[in-house]
């Protein structure tokens, strides 16, 4: 290389210097590397795989797909094929991916021991728990929260093999499993709102936390097409305009448990009108409706205007396939009464068979299990009330699937009986108010991660079968408690005819006539059959409960899913959807109208105390004619004293402030009419 | 103001305010969907820095709960889930300083470049309806949840701005299809793409599509009498409708004077003047 060729190379070299993209691209990676720390989690760089469940934390069933990647589940999408889910993914859906690896969970099995509790392995564990259930003999009893589960079904065999007691928590299914007992019908209540054109929702929050809550959202949507007319009216009656009343067309103002006295009403109007029904009993219901339930006694005792009850009343005569859903306006508490009453009016619209059917429980395939009304058949609220106060003994008190120390009514006093209780045995997944109180944690898998069944929720519109697998490995060193306990079952010497929870389940597809193959791949299994058995409508007159408390206030709890449900709390991606109307920084928010606030000479903004039958918590007050007047509306799901930093000490607990009566005939406790007193804190 | 690109897709959403029932599942999906981290006792942290929540909270959707004000029997409530407009005339993208946001791509969707982006926060200054989030903190993924992570979108550090973007990820996983099954990935069928909120709300008050291709539903959706944009006045020309057959929620879209009536039909109206 010469002088002139070189110069004409440097010349080369920085005009390309000017022009090559290096300097420029060393710039921004500067740029992208000094954001691009070491610390940040990188993002798997793998294909995604779908596969189908069908959700057990969600209370609706809805089936989803799991999004997996790298034997992970990263997220939850939508399944248009599965009948509960209809291809949306409900906040509780979500969490069974969002929960997997919680703060909260349960990593291993666990013991109490005086210096707080000690890993232990699954051996030891159920050799202990073997151990407790031999000496406990007659005195054991169990609680599991399951309502759709074959795993019940395990439990119930085991625990009456040891002469014990099984007990279902409370909630709607119990509640239709009471009401059709009362009125000699077995099975589990259907409804058929795909095809109805007058849905009127009594109390029940059909849209969000009541029944198959994700397919009815899904239904009214199709009903209500956006930018065209409705295909079908909904109303809403109940205190307040929660997640259902707000898109209905119609919110009609009721008192909390208002529901039984409204139907019974809108019947009274509709066989003074001439309408009868062709059914066992109907004399005597006739007779004692026409006794009570005129329009004026009725507004005095529910706050729903005569007016307004004979327009509804002409609307559901007229409309061509009406359907009246009732229940607790927070999925429990309600008793059998608001069952019975609206299928008392249901049957009297003539849509008894057409909007509301009777479908087949689920088949029992475990010997000693008892059918599915026996196992509902006993109110666990009085049981515990029994344990806390030393009345009732359980030697061993074992817990699936529920948390009764947080989500019931008289919470103190249920937290009591698991304390009081000689040995405690919880199953749950996390670290909740009961799990803490156990003696010892055998922690259940979750969904995504172990066999599982899912048959019928409340208020389905036809039979359906789900059965899941295990999609992703155990995050932690947990176990299918349907499976321990046929393994704890065989120590002590009880053949429960299995050998695994997965031969159950293909047990009970085969009575149900399903296909195993495709049942093991996702895809749900649904059956027409409905029982044409008439029901007695003797029973559903009866007078409704009295309140409960002395209070000057009818409280209205409220549940929204994305808060929690009273098993699981709020889910950690679910924590930014909660409201300032909920919560003010760790403070529970409660609700009333201005009306209301003037009454009760409180203010909004302020920190009040709630006095209720149960116990009392403090709130503050935010003012909203979301809630009718004489009403305070306060959402349960907060206050939790166990779990995990999204919801541990984050409000405080609303269950605390109910107390349950007893409706002896009946034999549910009720606890949807309490009142409470307000004052400034 | 300088011109945007005139799109042949512009990718819409059409709200149906009339049939959100506030829950938040959407809120649900996004954060997952888009490994936004899950935050720890949010609300009191936030608050207790002195905040508004609005500014701190890291979401790309927010619930608002609008009110007609009436007391009693005539009072009426609405919930409107507000994503990033993706706006026609994006404010955001004019004020950039390291052009880390834009609007270049067929579809109309605002990019956000997470890398590009120092933090200088104009973007956030200049949007009208607070979609932009910016990160104070460094994300904590608690113990574990990282493995939870999808590989759709890298994960955001401390000092930078972040905001909804239609799920982006999800208009590429559809194109892609597209190629492999033989179609055209300019031409998708109507529900090919469609982001984690529209997917998952149940009541599906959510509608997603091409606004402009007469195939797909938010077509029609998009020229409803009761249809509106927010703020629309301001000339932003967003990419995002909304519906309601309620006047009250109409009018509550845009800042009217108390003489005047809701705008009928947000289609074409004001989008010039602003
Ligand atoms: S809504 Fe805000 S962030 Fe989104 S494009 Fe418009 S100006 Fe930009
Ligand atoms: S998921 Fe649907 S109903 Fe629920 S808040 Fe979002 S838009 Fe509204």
């Amino acid at each position: 290389m010469n002088r002139r060729t070189f110069l004409t190379f440097s010349a080369g070299a920085t005009a390309g210097l000017m022009i090559t993209p290096i300097p420029w691209k060393l710039t921004d990676d500067a740029s992208i590397w000094t954001q691009n720390w070491q610390w940040n989690p990188k993002v798997p760089k793998r294909a995604i795989y779908f596969a189908e469940m069908a959700s057990k934390l969600d209370p609706s069933g809805s089936g989803v797909k799991v999004a997996v990647v790298n034997g992970n589940a990263v997220g939850v999408a939508g399944n248009v094929d599965h009948p509960l889910g209809k291809g949306a993914v409900s906040t509780m859906a979500a969490a069974e991916v969002g929960l997997l690896h919680s703060p909260a969970r349960v990593r291993q099995p666990m013991l109490k021991t005086a210096t707080g509790f000690k890993a232990i392995s699954w051996d030891e564990a159920e050799t202990i728990l073997t151990g407790k259930l031999s000496e406990a003999r007659g005195e054991v009893a169990m609680v599991s929260g399951d309502d759709t589960g074959s795993a019940n079904e395990i439990f119930a065999a085991l625990v009456n093999g040891l002469d014990g007691s099984f007990y279902m928590m409370p909630g709607e299914t119990q509640s239709a499993h009471k009401a059709l007992e009362m009125m000699g019908g077995e099975g589990r209540i259907a409804y058929d709102i795909e095809n109805a054109d007058y849905v009127l929702f009594l109390g029940a929050d059909a849209l969000e936390s009541s029944g198959t809550s994700t397919r009815n959202a899904r239904v009214f949507s199709e009903t209500h097409p956006t930018g065209k007319a409705a295909s079908a009216k909904y109303v809403y009656a109940g205190p307040v305009m929660n997640n259902t009343a707000v898109v209905c067309d119609q919110w009609i103002q009721a008192k909390p448990g208002a529901a039984a006295t409204v139907a019974l009403g809108l019947s009274r109007i509709l066989m003074d009108n001439g309408a009868v029904a062709n059914a066992k009993g109907f004399a005597s219901f006739k007779q004692n409706v026409a006794q009570g339930y005129a329009p004026a006694h009725v507004e005095r005792e529910t706050g729903v205007r005569a007016d307004v009850l004979k327009k509804i009343a002409r609307e559901l005569a007229a409309a061509k396939r009406p359907l009246v859903i009732a229940g607790s306006e927070f999925g429990q508490g309600a008793g059998a009464r608001a069952l019975m009453a609206s299928l008392g009016l249901n049957v009297l619209l003539g849509q008894m068979g057409q909007s509301v059917k009777i479908i087949p429980g689920a088949p029992a395939v475990v010997q000693g299990a008892g059918s599915e009304s026996e196992r509902y058949a006993a109110d666990v609220i009085p049981f515990l009330k029994g344990v806390a106060e030393g009345r009732d003994g359980a030697k061993v008190l074992m817990v699936y699937d529920a948390n009764p120390a947080y989500g019931l009514p008289q919470t103190q006093a249920m937290a009591k009986a698991m304390d009081k209780a000689a040995y405690t045995v919880s199953f749950s997944s996390f670290m909740d108010e009961t799990a803490e109180r156990a003696n010892l944690i055998m922690p259940n898998s979750m969904t995504a991660e172990r066999y599982d069944d899912l048959y019928t929720p409340h208020g389905a519109g036809t039979a359906t079968y789900s059965v899941n697998k295990p999609l992703v490995k155990s995050a932690f060193d947990t176990r299918t408690t349907a499976d321990v306990m046929l393994s704890v079952a065989s120590r002590l010497g009880m053949d429960l005819g299995y050998a695994s929870f997965k031969d159950v389940l293909q047990a009970k597809a085969t009575r149900l006539g399903a296909s195993w193959s495709s049942l093991r791949q996702g895809k749900a299994w649904t059956s027409a059959s409905a029982s044409s058995a008439q029901l007695n409508l003797a029973p559903c007159a009866a007078p409704a409960v009295r309140a409960i408390g002395e209070g000057t206030l009818a409280l209205a709890p409220v549940v929204k899913h994305n808060i929690g449900t009273s098993k699981v709390a709020m889910p950690p991606h679910s924590a930014g959807s909660i409201r300032d109307t909920e919560l003010s920084g760790v403070q529970t928010v409660v609700q009333m109208n201005a009306k209301t606030a003037r009454m009760s000479g409180v203010k909004a903004g302020e920190t009040v105390k709630l006095m209720g039958p149960g116990g009392e918590m403090t709130a503050q007050v935010y003012v909203s004619e979301k809630v009718m007047t004489g009403v305070v509306a306060a959402p349960l799901g907060f206050g939790h004293t166990a779990w995990d930093g999204f919801s541990k000490g984050v409000g405080e607990n609303a269950f605390k402030l109910l107390a349950a009566a007893d409706d002896p005939e009946t034999g549910l406790s009720v606890w949807s009419t309490n009142r409470v007193t307000i004052a400034t804190a | 103001m300088a011109g945007f690109k005139e799109f042949n897709i512009r990718w819409s959403m059409v709200v149906d305010i009339d049939k959100c029932t506030g829950c938040g599942a959407c809120m649900t999906a996004c954060n997952k969907e888009n490994n936004i981290a899950p935050q720890e006792e949010a609300k009191a942290r936030l608050e207790s820095k002195g905040f508004p929540t609005r500014f701190k909270k890291i979401e790309w959707l927010t619930i608002y709960e609008l009110s007609n004000g009436k007391q009693g029997g005539d009072h009426d409530t609405a919930f409107l889930p507000r994503p990033c407009m993706q706006c026609g005339m994006p404010s955001c993208v004019s004020v950039c300083p390291a052009i880390a946001t834009d609007k270049n791509e067929e579809g109309g969707i605002v990019s956000q470049i997470y890398p590009r982006c120092f933090g200088c926060r104009y973007c956030m200054a200049s949007c009208p309806y607070h979609a932009r989030v910016f990160n104070w903190d460094q994300p904590i993924f608690p113990e574990g949840m990282e493995k939870q992570l999808t590989p759709n979108v890298s994960v955001r550090s401390r000092g930078v701005v972040e905001k909804c973007n239609f799920c982006h990820h999800r208009l590429m996983y559809a194109k892609d299809a597209a190629r492999v099954a033989g179609e055209d990935p300019e031409k998708l069928a109507d529900g090919a793409y469609m982001p984690a909120c529209a997917e998952a709300c149940p009541t599906g008050a959510i509608s997603f599509g091409d606004v402009k291709n007469p195939e797909h539903e938010v077509h029609e959706l998009a020229k409803s009498p009761y249809a509106f944009r927010l703020l629309e006045r301001l000339g932003t020309d967003p990419q995002v409708y909304y519906i309601s057959k309620r006047e009250w929620v109409r009018k509550q879209g845009d800042n009217y004077l108390e003489s005047e009536g809701a705008a009928a039909h947000g289609g074409n109206g004001g989008g010039q003047h602003g």
